[in-house]
């Protein structure tokens, strides 16, 4: 946990200003930074949304549908953690995996091109 | 150059043209971020300008019509509706015609202000410092200096007529600089400045467009240089009509349905291909002599190119930092997995059963904003009215340690202002009770723009809006989550069948996902039709069937199709068609891909599989007789074989890493392993691996990639109409940039920086190697391949093979 962060309302600036650092793209324009939170973001979210999933049990589908259909997004959720109680953690977990996997990725090709720099 | 006396208040005339900007904004607001950049930096300067007179304020006039041209074109180019493409050329015509109508200058009765500067000289030094334009004899006191063609914008030629009638000479800048006839089509994209506004800042979004670093290395010059720069703009504005051009034939070329048509189609390409080629290397020369001051273009370039790799904002950047390539790289293999992992996630789920399915299908389109908000973030009663981009930022804060609870919605709601331009009105955590509904609607919009809509590509689906009562039905089953619905857009995206015979191919889609095929075999799938129709129709219904029960080898259904069906021998030869893993299937989908050239003769006449079996046969018949006499008559060709190297496909990540699921799609990194056979280039071909290396790892600015890819292909004894589709179509990519056709992407992928038509593409260094290692350009070039019209299958073949082995070596590294 950040340490910077206390108890209070974090702003805008410093979440994304965290996320750039955990991210390593500080050296990167503003407008690419932007671009890759919000692409990184969006599919963490899906792969939360997806690890999630995949524990809802399918008897539950119809239920939870309709609470869709209704349009009652708290029950909605709330029907999805009577039946996953952990779901929150398992989301959390898809998440911290994704950020794992990308810097495991973006580590990969720095590692090949400094390699590569150097043999050069 | 003299300021025009001030003018009457043309306030109103301002007014008017905001409100213009406010419509484009309103109505391309979600555009990309380049053109909301575009339409910022326009509508900013519009709002420093006091008189319309001014030469900035001409300047305002005209970028703004020339802003509305490209986003008319940005839509035209998202659209494949030809009602709504031939209503949005009718705009930009419009537009067009009225940017380069020269409207008669009636003081004195002068003459129409007509074209004077058309040669490739530059201009005199007694020009008035305006860069390579001429005092206009037919019209004194005005001058004007544009492109053939070209005239004064009708504000600015009234504007002129009445400084005229007060008695004081005019100049006025030339509207014809970047070729304003053609410019919405060019291959740069971005809002041309004029030959008299040289210089402009480095940076910043007065930056010029242009194919070389000549416009950015320059304080104020002298008239000989400006005439120079003056220059430079006019050949790149030709030039630009050239890439039209070009393009404009190359598509003819491809749509062409006979081979005589074709043989014409080819010449008119080529004669437009050399023509774009003189009027770049002018260009060049130019820029050469404008950047000799700075060790010429090339050194100019690479240095352009560390400039934009320094660090930003006075941060510094590390060695082991990330490049936005790699950066981008990594998010693109992390989506693909993300993709891969829902389409198996569907099949699992279905169990077979089409009702779990469409609930599925449904619960991923509609869950995920509220959800995840509300997960994550621990913070239900907002969840509704968060964005899919808030969600999940969220999210990623979450997981780095943010904790839940103390992210606000004030937080949240404003950090995708801030990124994304999405507004989530939010006020210290707590929505205003005025603005619910508004809030909900504003989330909803950003949910399914930033969210489902995105993710699953139905961005088709605006479009199918226009096509009547199909899309109306069709939209309509989307709202009420219906899978079928869903899917038909999602392939829909990636086919080019109409509308009824998609919806045909969902059943076949199901079959193949329940077969053990994944989406990315199933994207490879959908945009063949052959495939779709000789494969799916039969045994992927089977499959369908088969798979209620969990039992389907993926390579099972193939070989039943290759045993049912005649098959060539190479196609057999090709060991591929054996039960067995994924890959392999994905081998033999390849491999029917080659028939999808030919797919139009006979798909969609059959009437049962009888007739189906009869024409595939007697096609293939037809298809076998024309390889022959390829083989006759091309000796220099490499035989038709299938490539002997398999694909490298493998990532491992560390064994200390989180799980990481295991993705069908292409990965990002592919790096040899001491198991890796030997890159053999397909028989025939005259080169050795090294070779192959040596050139494909020679760097140079971007336009060098489709002569260096000339020169590798001559080496390798490649020749023919085969290699110069190959050689047009990496051209493609490197002039219009894949980039352009997706949103963005490919020359996002290839450069460090984001993809911006107004510096990309050459002030790049790449060199073959980031071509045939990267995996959009790839996928981009299978798929031309793959749809080609102009290449025979035999043809198709041939290209693949080298588009393969290249990919090997460059993907191997040095």
């Amino acid at each position: 946990m950040n340490p910077n962060i206390t108890n209070r309302v974090v702003s805008p600036e410093e979440v994304k200003k965290m996320i750039v650092e955990a991210l390593n793209i500080g050296h990167l324009p503003v407008t690419d930074q932007d671009s890759i939170i919000g692409e990184l973001a969006g599919t963490l979210m899906e792969r939360a949304t997806l690890a999630l999933l995949k524990e809802v049990p399918e008897d539950e589908f119809d239920k939870i549908d309709a609470l869709v259909d209704a349009g009652k997004d708290a029950e909605m959720v709330e029907a999805i953690r009577k039946v996953v109680p952990n779901a929150q953690q398992i989301m959390e977990d898809a998440i911290r995996s994704g950020v794992e996997e990308y810097k495991i990725l973006v580590n990969e090709q720095v590692k090949a091109r400094l390699e590569g720099a150097a043999a050069r | 150059m003299r300021q025009s006396p001030p003018g009457p208040d043309n306030a109103t005339e301002i007014a008017q043209l905001r409100a213009q900007l406010k419509t484009i904004r309103d109505t391309v607001g979600s555009g990309s971020g380049e053109r909301r950049d575009q339409i910022r930096d326009l509508a900013r300067r519009g709002a420093a300008i006091s008189d319309l007179r001014s030469p900035e304020g001409q300047r305002f006039l005209r970028d703004s019509r020339v802003l509305e041209i490209r986003l008319l074109n940005d839509e035209m180019r998202k659209t494949s509706d030809r009602t709504a493409r031939a209503r949005l050329l009718e705009e930009i015509r419009s537009i067009d015609a009225e940017l380069s109508s020269a409207s008669p200058i009636s003081t004195s009765g002068q003459q129409p202000v007509q074209d004077q500067a058309v040669n490739s000289s530059p201009a005199p030094a007694d020009t008035q410092s305006t860069g390579g334009q001429h005092r206009s004899p037919a019209s004194p006191g005005i001058l004007d200096g544009n492109t053939p063609g070209d005239g004064l914008h009708p504000q600015i030629a009234k504007l002129a007529e009445e400084i005229a009638k007060r008695g004081g000479p005019v100049i006025i800048n030339s509207i014809g600089d970047v070729g304003s006839k053609n410019s919405y089509g060019g291959s740069s994209g971005s809002m041309p400045q004029g030959p008299a506004h040289v210089p402009t800042p480095p940076h910043g979004s007065e930056k010029p467009h242009g194919h070389d670093a000549a416009h950015t290395k320059h304080e104020a010059m002298p008239q000989a240089k400006e005439a120079m720069h003056g220059e430079y703009w006019r050949i790149n504005g030709l030039e630009d009509i050239a890439i039209s051009e070009a393009n404009k034939a190359f598509a003819a070329l491809e749509a062409a349905t006979n081979e005589n048509d074709r043989v014409q189609k080819l010449a008119a390409y080529k004669t437009a291909r050399t023509k774009r080629e003189a009027l770049a290397q002018q260009r060049r020369a130019i820029a050469d002599q404008i950047l000799a001051p700075y060790g010429g273009r090339e050194a100019a370039m690479r240095q352009m190119a560390r400039e934009e790799n320094q660090p930003h904002a006075g941060t510094e950047r590390a060695p082991n930092a990330p490049t936005a390539t790699e950066v981008q790289n990594a998010l693109g293999a992390i989506r693909g997995r993300t993709k891969a992992e829902a389409a198996r996630i569907v099949a699992v789920k279905s169990g077979g059963s089409e009702k779990w399915t469409r609930r599925f299908l449904s619960a991923l389109v509609r869950w995920p904003s509220a959800l995840v908000s509300g997960m994550a973030t621990g913070a239900v009663g907002y969840s509704f009215a968060q964005t899919g981009l808030a969600s999940g930022i969220a999210s990623l804060a979450t997981s780095l340690g943010v904790p839940a609870s103390w992210l606000t919605a004030g937080a949240l709601g404003s950090i995708p202002a801030t990124i994304g331009g999405v507004a989530v009105p939010f006020v210290g955590g707590m929505m205003l009770p005025a603005v619910p509904v508004v809030a909900a609607a504003l989330a909803g919009m950003a949910v399914w723009q930033l969210g489902p809509r995105k993710w699953l590509g139905f961005k088709k689906l605006d479009d199918w809006m226009d096509k009547g009562w199909q899309a109306k039905k069709l939209y309509k089953k989307m709202r009420v989550g219906d899978s079928q619905a869903i899917l038909d857009a999602k392939y829909a995206k990636i086919s080019s069948r109409p509308t009824w015979r998609r919806m045909q191919t969902i059943p076949r889609i199901f079959g193949a996902l329940l077969g053990g095929m994944t989406m990315h075999d199933l994207v490879t799938l959908s945009k063949g039709g052959s495939v779709q129709d000789l494969v799916l129709r039969k045994k992927g219904l089977e499959a369908y069937e088969l798979g209620k029960r969990g039992v389907i080898g993926a390579g099972n259904w193939i070989t039943e199709f290759w045993n049912n069906f005649k098959m060539p021998e190479w196609f057999k030869s090709g060991g591929v068609v054996e039960q067995g893993t994924v890959v392999e299937c994905k081998e033999a989908v390849t491999r029917l891909k080659l028939l999808e050239g030919e797919r139009d003769s006979f798909v969609g006449l059959y009437k049962d599989d009888t007739e189906l079996i009869n024409r595939l046969n007697n096609r293939i018949a037809a298809l076998e007789e024309q390889l022959a006499k390829t083989k006759e008559i091309s000796p220099q060709l490499p035989p038709v074989t299938p490539p002997s190297a398999p694909t490298i496909e493998t990532h491992t990540p560390p064994s200390e890493s989180p799980p990481v699921e295991k993705a069908p799609a292409r990965p990002p990194v592919s790096e040899p392993t001491p198991a890796s056979p030997p890159i053999e280039p397909p028989t025939g071909l005259r080169v050795k691996p090294e070779q192959l290396s040596f050139v494909i790892n020679e760097g140079s600015d971007i336009r060098s990639v489709p002569p260096g890819l000339r020169r590798l292909l001559d080496s390798m004894q490649f020749k023919g109409r085969a290699a110069e589709w190959l050689i047009d179509t990496i051209d493609k990519t490197t002039y219009n940039g894949i980039g352009v056709r997706d949103g963005r992407g490919v020359m996002q992928l290839l450069t460090d920086r984001p993809f911006d038509p107004r510096r990309v593409p050459d002030d790049t260094i790449v060199n073959l190697k980031n071509y045939f290692s990267n995996n959009a350009v790839m996928n981009y070039v299978q798929a031309q391949i793959d749809n080609s019209r102009v290449l025979t299958y035999a043809e198709k073949l041939q290209v693949r093979q080298i588009v393969e082995l290249l990919e090997q070596v460059a993907r191997r590294g040095n």
